[in-house]
């Protein structure tokens, strides 16, 4: 027994032995910068390498869920090794910001750069890339002109034709946010109970879903553009095509991918300059073109793929609303009967 | 008191579970070095909790417990069964399935060098006659031989006291009556002070010194195995222990009348009092007589005699002896004789509480004392 | 009862100092519970809770009787009859363990979904409106999740069939009694204690699972709290939707105590179960053979081919390097190991020595972290771990002048305390089942013959333990190697994981691109499976238990 025990202490010390402890990392502030990110990539991806090679400062990664790098920060709270947080949705960013995670930052480049509506109001995030969340189609068996807004998918015709992911979904959550924001519970609600009613076939990835319209299990489908570009670089005669709803109204709904400096930064000046950077156009379409993102930068042409599905409007609500309504987003899925 | 090393003494022993059961009851019991005492007593009656007090397996609420002299339960005292050094023998045998027959014998054995260590364990085994099988590992032993490995592995130490929890009651009747012998002469020649627990009352009576028989937690007789058969104390005794007849009487100024006629009776009973007179089959003998009122029912036959129940009109049945050779048909009228004087119990005491019994065993310290006033009443 | 455990002594003192530790976090979930939510959970009322409690039932039900009847029914397969591949088969089965449940859920949603290869041959050969069933439904996870988890009722299954030995077998056959009558009316009755165990392992793990169960789009309590936690941003809601799922565990382990019922020992002799009836010939050795393939087949050579498949297809693109991941995935995997088992095992001792019922409580309570879905442990575990860091580098801040910034706070020994929390259910478990199979005569008489408490463990229990700590810590190192949550929220920066590779390509719906590091999840892990089976299975002379 008391073998087992040394034992046990003695590896475990090792272990600690092994581990990089914070005091260590933070030692070099100067030239490191800490990113918590949800973005998922391993290893760098080549806009934070072109970073790196322009001003000499290392960036760290830590990687997680969207939920557990959220978590994460909240919990180190003031001692947090974290400069710069990262996400893919602007609800997260939201969050954040309510929970005093992040702090503003007064800066012209990045109020130049990224239109106001892609941004925290309190400047306390900036979005970097943008992606729509979109009325996919099956260009053999549906023709344009039978679609028309978000709602219109309730239509009767749709029935036993709609895919749709789960209403746990985070991009569904922030679509239903927005359009609350936008046309009000009521009206909201009334749109999901038309999708519900359709039966609709619930699959939980934006990819298979794509794959099951362009197999033929539905016809319709709502998604995020980047999902389709990715596809159609894989396979270009892939007969799925995106289309715009409400471009007479509202617009479609776009979301972020964005970052903001953490309220506890150690290296605030690496973590701005980070952003700014992100936010120049070269760096623009460095990150929006290798993930097929739109550019929140407007000087800046997205992919190919993406300009061949032309422009399009898009809501007019600022992308925190998709936070700001979240909540109530899911208790009216709930109550719509919206798995 | 008895201070030598080997001894066990209870005094006014109790140990409860929970509120209402009493397991032992203020039990006081003395034991020299090197006898051999066997506990027998219907289920229930306390043997195994006693023997696991003693041990130390469990302890005792009042009372007091020595080993060799030295009080190891009582007093706000306890001593660990680790340090108690008493063998015990399960009744499972609880023998170490990873181990040889030799690494279970040799596990007792501390402080000792390889070398003595060999030496002891090779003697247990010649004891206990297991020599050829020191790398046998349990699941490929017999029963007997397992048995006698649990008793190797008690002895080993050479622990003065060795507690036995019903060791042979796993074997099957033959192999049990032809282990009985041997378990006491291994016994003995160790020189070991053994406390054997059995429900088998033949084993008790022929394997000890002295027999000690218990009924719910408290002692009804403790004597030589003579003492227990032919002069049981109480009814509850004579039914255990070897079978018994019951026939009421009445005591007359020239002794008791029963329907077998007048038996010799003690004279601490009053004129008139109504007795129960035990009576062992042996001590009855049976003759043909057209004129008797007894009739033979039944003959049983078993080799050495045969038992016989003989039917009385007033419903009493008894049970005799009676001679192999003699052919007695069934409903043959017979006479049955008393031989010698029986023992005889104040009539409607029960199996249990005798308040009017006098000097119970309980009260007595050491080895056979008297167990009615006046001394044995009855020879065989 | 004996009188062998001490009042007081370092046992009771480890033990409730451990279970303390442990528990604190579920604890710390727990106290949610004291915050008011009453909208929360009257909108939850109003809508989903009676879907959220049905659909919970029913898929625990599933998994119970899916994998509990395949698991039970194949070790008796495997343990009473002889056929040929029988000694293959009864390492083998084992095998699925090593597979994460949300691979094996993916790798079947893709092959079986509508847009899949199976569907889509099938509409080729039968025409475009052939449907074959929904692989996303309930059926279908209980299907994937029961293929996965019945590793945990064979498991027991095995070791319990394997110990009854050839005794009671051969009396059966000795009164008339069939195989199969054998089976129900003796051989059943005797492991049921053993399988109640492995079919709570199993669903504790369902009831944990969210990512299987999310691919499914099935809604469990599971579900239920993330969609609380972050769809509704409200934590304290979520934490007090967490002690309805620790609820249900405790409800789980409550029913596989009634199946308790009294501990028998058995000492396995030379023969087995077995060596009774003759080998299985003709059609009934081609059946067995055909049945153990098949689900071996099904459950693990089926992923594994489409992993495979899938990891070699062109395009694909894979990570930089593998090696760190590998090294990071089984260094924490086998420290965590010996910290569960040795966790485990103190504390099936303070079960075994106590009466207190206090303690036996608190060793309950303590496996908990097992039941709930790992983010919640993981954020229960890093509320505790950072306010004591805090608390800490507060102090001596005060002191001193100096902040010595987090300690425990993502670091390796926070992680590790993580994955004790979730996994010392796994630590305790098997060991208390074997321990609790070490009749009490033992220690007494080895207390009778002199042997001080610590040489009682280490000569007596310790070697007839070996195969059940060796299960222990087997199941212990796949599930870290296999764990998600914990992993990405507590791990330091720079310990990615092969998990967290699989959920990085996984979350932006890159399945095949989650494959390679997938392979290498179960690569890793299969050494380990064979080392236990190993360990499990050999006949060993000396007549050990068997488990």
């Amino acid at each position: 027994m008391r073998r087992c025990v040394v034992a046990c202490v003695g590896l475990i010390g090792a272990v600690m032995f092994l581990m990089d402890s914070a005091p260590a990392a933070r030692s070099q502030e100067a030239r490191t910068l800490t990113v918590y990110s949800s973005r998922a990539h391993y290893g760098a991806e080549p806009v934070f390498e072109a970073f790196t090679k322009k001003t000499g400062v290392d960036i760290k990664f830590f990687n997680g869920n969207n939920n557990e790098v959220f978590e994460r920060l909240r919990n180190e709270g003031a001692r947090t090794s974290a400069d710069v947080l990262l996400t893919v949705d602007a609800g997260n960013l939201w969050n954040a910001a309510r929970e005093g995670l992040l702090s503003p930052v007064q800066s012209k480049i990045l109020t130049a750069n990224i239109p106001a509506h892609l941004r925290d109001p309190e400047n306390r995030w900036f979005g970097l890339a943008v992606r729509a969340r979109t009325i996919m189609y099956s260009t053999a068996r549906v023709k344009p002109d039978e679609l028309s807004t978000y709602a219109a998918l309730g239509d009767p015709k749709w029935k036993g034709r709609l895919c749709l992911r789960t209403s746990s979904n985070t991009y569904n959550q922030s679509l239903l946010g927005s359009l609350i924001k936008q046309e009000g519970e009521p009206a909201v609600e009334k749109m999901v109970r038309g999708w519900v009613a359709n039966n609709p076939t619930y699959i939980n990835g934006d990819t298979q879903i794509l794959e099951a319209i362009a197999a033929g299990q539905c016809d319709v489908g709502i998604t995020n553009t980047y999902y389709l570009a990715r596809l159609l670089q894989k396979t270009p005669d892939l007969k799925v095509a995106p289309f715009w709803p409400d471009q007479q109204g509202h617009g479609v709904h776009v979301n972020v991918s964005g970052a903001g400096v953490s309220a506890h930064a150690k290296n605030r000046e690496g973590a701005i300059a980070l952003i700014e950077f992100l936010s120049t156009p070269e760096a623009q379409s460095t990150l929006a073109g290798a993930s097929f993102e739109y550019p929140a930068n407007p000087a800046v042409e997205p992919h190919a793929i993406l300009k061949n599905w032309g422009t399009f409007t898009t809501q007019a609500v600022g992308v925190a609303a998709a936070g700001e309504f979240q909540a109530a987003a899911v208790k009216l899925a709930d109550r719509a009967g919206y798995r | 008191m008895n201070h030598a090393e080997g001894s066990v003494e209870l005094q006014g022993v109790v140990k409860r579970y929970g509120r209402t059961v009493v397991a032992v009851h203020n039990l006081s019991l003395a034991v020299t070095p090197g006898e051999i005492v066997t506990v027998v007593g219907p289920s229930g009656c306390g043997k195994t909790t006693m023997l696991r007090l003693i041990a130390g397996f469990e302890r005792a609420d009042a009372g007091r417990i020595s080993i060799s002299g030295a009080v190891v339960d009582g007093g706000g005292r306890v001593v660990p069964p680790e340090e108690r050094r008493v063998g015990f023998v399960f009744q499972d045998y609880a023998l170490f399935p990873h181990l040889t027959v030799g690494a279970n014998v040799a596990f007792g054995l501390r402080g000792v060098g390889a070398k003595a260590r060999a030496e002891r364990v090779s003697t247990m085994l010649r004891l206990c006659a297991l020599e050829g099988l020191d790398g046998r590992y349990p699941h490929e032993l017999s029963g007997g031989q397992q048995q006698r490995t649990a008793l190797a592995r008690a002895l080993a130490p050479g622990n003065g006291v060795v507690l036995l929890d019903e060791p042979l009651s796993n074997l099957d009747a033959a192999l049990r009556r032809s282990v009985r012998g041997q378990l006491r002469d291994m016994l003995k020649q160790a020189g070991a002070t053994a406390l054997i627990v059995t429900h088998d009352q033949e084993e008790a009576l022929e394997i000890a010194d002295r027999v000690l028989v218990l009924q719910n937690g408290r002692v009804e007789q403790i004597g030589t195995p003579h003492e227990i058969y032919a002069t049981p104390a109480s009814p509850f005794v004579a039914r255990f222990i070897g079978e018994s007849n019951v026939v009421p009487g009445v005591v007359q100024c020239d002794g008791a009348a029963t329907e077998l006629g007048v038996v010799c009776c003690p004279p601490c009973f009053k004129t008139g009092c109504a007795v129960d007179v035990l009576l062992r089959p042996s001590q009855l003998c049976l003759e043909p007589d057209d004129c008797a009122a007894g009739v033979l029912v039944t003959r049983a036959y078993a080799g050495t005699h045969a038992t016989a129940l003989i039917r009385y009109p007033s419903g009493l049945e008894l049970r005799c002896a009676s001679d192999a050779a003699l052919a007695l048909a069934p409903g043959t009228r017979v006479n049955v004789r008393v031989q010698g004087c029986p023992t005889l119990v104040v009539a409607g005491t029960g199996a249990s509480e005798s308040a009017s019994l006098p000097a119970r065993a309980a009260d007595a310290v050491g080895a056979s004392a008297p167990l009615l006033p006046g001394g044995a009443y009855t020879r065989v | 009862m004996t009188s062998l455990a001490r009042p007081a002594s370092a046992w009771h003192i480890s033990a409730w100092l451990l279970a303390g530790l442990v528990s604190a976090p579920i604890a710390a979930v727990a106290l949610n519970l004291l915050l008011p939510r009453g909208d929360v959970w009257r909108h939850l009322a109003d809508t989903i809770l009676w879907e959220l409690t049905w659909n919970t039932a029913w898929l625990l039900a599933g998994v119970a009787v899916v994998s509990g009847t395949l698991g039970t029914a194949l070790a008796w397969l495997v343990v009473a009859h002889r056929f040929p591949g029988r000694r293959f088969f009864e390492w083998a089965l084992m095998l699925p363990l090593a597979i994460p449940a949300y691979v094996m859920g993916f790798v079947f949603v893709a092959l079986l979904e509508y847009a899949g290869p199976v569907q889509t041959t099938l509409r080729a050969a039968f025409g475009e409106t052939f449907r074959l069933f929904d692989v996303r439904s309930g059926w279908g996870l209980v299907g994937v999740l029961s293929l996965v988890l019945y590793p945990y009722p064979y498991l027991m299954a095995r070791s319990a069939f394997a110990s009854l030995g050839s005794a009671p077998v051969e009396a059966a056959r000795g009164l008339g009694l069939s195989p199969r009558q054998t089976f129900w009316r003796v051989a059943l009755p005797l492991a049921r204690p053993a399988i109640a165990v492995g079919v709570a392992l199993a669903l504790m793990e369902a009831l944990a699972d969210f990512g299987t169960v999310s691919l499914f789009d099935y809604r469990t309590y599971t579900v239920a709290i993330y969609r609380v936690w972050f769809g509704m941003f409200d934590r304290v809601a979520a934490g007090q939707l967490a002690v309805v799922l620790l609820l249900w565990a405790l409800a789980l382990l409550a029913l596989e105590r009634t199946q308790r019922g009294r501990r028998r020992y058995a000492q396995a002799h030379g023969r087995t179960a077995a060596d009774v009836w003759p080998r299985l010939a003709g059609t009934r050795a081609l059946a067995a053979t055909a049945c153990c393939t098949t689900v071996l087949g099904v459950a693990f050579v089926l992923p594994l081919a489409t992993l495979g498949w899938w990891a070699v297809t062109p395009g694909v693109t894979h990570p930089a390097s593998f090696r760190p991941l590998i090294m990071n995935s089984v260094v924490l995997a086998s420290v965590a190991a010996v910290l569960c088992v040795s966790a485990g095992l103190l504390l099936a001792y303070a079960r075994r020595r106590t009466h207190s019922k206090g303690l036996r409580f608190a060793t309950e309570i303590a496996g908990l972290g097992y039941a709930l879905p790992g983010s919640v442990v993981a954020v229960g575990v890093l509320a505790i771990l950072a306010g004591t860091d805090r608390a800490l580098a507060d102090l001596v801040l005060r002191i001193s002048g100096y902040d010595i910034g987090l300690l425990a706070t993502g670091t390796g020994l926070g992680l590790l305390f993580a994955y004790l929390v979730r996994f010392i259910a796994l630590g305790f478990h098997p060991t208390e089942a074997g321990l609790s199979s070490i009749p009490r005569s033992i220690d007494e008489c080895a207390a009778s013959l002199g042997t001080t408490p610590g040489r009682v463990v280490r000569e007596l229990h310790l070697p007839l333990l070996r195969a059940s700590l060796a299960a222990a810590g087997l199941l212990v190192f796949l599930d870290v190697m296999k764990e998600l949550p914990a992993t990405m929220l507590i791990r330091p920066m720079g310990w990615d994981t092969l998990a967290i590779a699989v959920w990085q390509m996984t979350s932006e719906s890159l399945w095949r691109e989650a494959a390679l590091p997938a392979l290498t999840i179960v690569a890793a892990g299969l050494p380990a499976v064979i080392c236990l089976t190993w360990l499990g299975t050999s006949r060993r002379t000396s007549g050990e238990t068997a488990s």
